[in-house]
């Protein structure tokens, strides 16, 4: 109600309050569309995870028998020569924007092709770079995860303060200097015509 | 008036400006970004955006020869005025490689899609489409 009381009485601070209602309104409407929009991205994101971990745990089970498969098959020398001779995946840190949200992404250089001097370890390396793949695709869906949970957080927040505080509250103010206007007229309306009857009966003395 | 409201009018005008931070300053073509290690473009708010070597393949697979005509991102608009859920692809291209993705009936300048249709669209092109919201209607 305090808030209500400061308000002065007049038509230019109602025209006022009836613009920022209307600007009020029109943010509302902006938010509640892009929380619609992030809250999807942030279930696709998910949906995405929970796919890539499944890739994953489908996939490391082969990759590791197969290495040690080869550690046995070829000995720990060999194995750690071959680990030192490949060319390995290099990982560039690049960032990616969803609806304004911020999230770190990498990219993937797959070297040059490699000629395998061992039986297998072709294979090996093939299935061990796509496990890698996947887990770094897993850690660019969870950090996006994390940044849309985030932000979901922020603009719910603020989504709620325009619905629940701040539009209804400028609704109020608006509703009030109506109610103001609305009795200065009927007063004046009174006064006119109290006036009117002294000024007849004064008119009726004469 | 009052010191709040002042105060208000400002929060409100400056959630409308940052509401689209994240479109670029400038749209850059597919078969330039193809050519680059890193493709990538950078934002209103300073930030940089990366795109999918897998969507610029697809898109140009998608295009065939008018590939290089397309700028990205490819931007879709929501308009808080017009009715709820509903996006526009504006351009011929655009609205071609949108309508193929998708696997749509698309033809003209624009292309009117729906909420399903943009999660779908964003689950196929996540990094090469982006929505812009327009406060101020058409």
């Amino acid at each position: 109600m305090s808030q209500l009381q400061r308000i002065r009485p007049t038509k230019i601070e109602l025209i006022r309050l009836r613009r920022q209602l209307v600007l009020a309104v029109k943010v509302h409407k902006v938010l509640r569309e892009r929380l619609t929009i992030l809250v999807n991205e942030f279930l696709a994101q998910l949906r995405e995870s929970v796919e890539k971990r499944r890739k994953i745990n489908e996939l490391i089970l082969p990759v590791y028998n197969r290495s040690a498969g080869l550690l046995g098959v070829y000995g720990e020398n060999v194995f750690e020569l071959f680990r030192r001779t490949t060319p390995v995946l290099t990982s560039i840190l690049t960032t990616e924007n969803i609806m304004g949200v911020s999230t770190r992404s990498i990219v993937l250089r797959t070297p040059g092709e490699d000629e395998a001097v061992y039986a297998g370890l072709k294979d090996f390396q093939a299935q061990a770079s796509e496990l890698l793949k996947a887990i770094v695709e897993l850690g660019k869906a969870e950090e996006a995860i994390l940044a849309l949970g985030r932000e979901i957080k922020s603009t719910k927040r603020r989504v709620n303060a325009l619905n629940y505080v701040i539009i209804p509250r400028l609704s109020q103010q608006i509703r009030l200097l109506r109610m103001k206007f609305d009795e200065r007229e009927r007063e004046e309306k009174a006064r006119m015509k109290r006036v009117k009857s002294i000024l007849e009966k004064r008119r009726k003395l004469e | 008036m009052s010191e709040g409201q002042d105060i208000l009018t400002r929060y409100l005008e400056g959630e409308l400006r940052l509401v689209n931070k994240h479109i670029p300053y400038k749209k850059r073509n597919l078969c330039e970004l193809l050519k680059e290690p890193i493709p990538y473009i950078i934002l209103r708010d300073g930030s940089v955006h990366v795109f999918d070597m897998e969507e610029l393949e697809r898109l140009k697979q998608v295009l065939g020869n008018k590939a290089c005509d397309l700028s990205l991102p490819i931007i879709v608009e929501y308009i808080p005025s017009d009715q709820e859920g509903f996006y526009v692809v504006n351009g011929a291209l655009e609205v071609e490689a949108v309508s193929k993705v998708l696997g749509c009936e698309g033809e003209g300048e624009h292309l009117i899609l729906y909420r399903p249709q943009i999660i779908e669209l964003r689950r196929k092109l996540r990094t090469t489409t982006t929505i812009l919201i327009k406060p101020g209607g058409r």
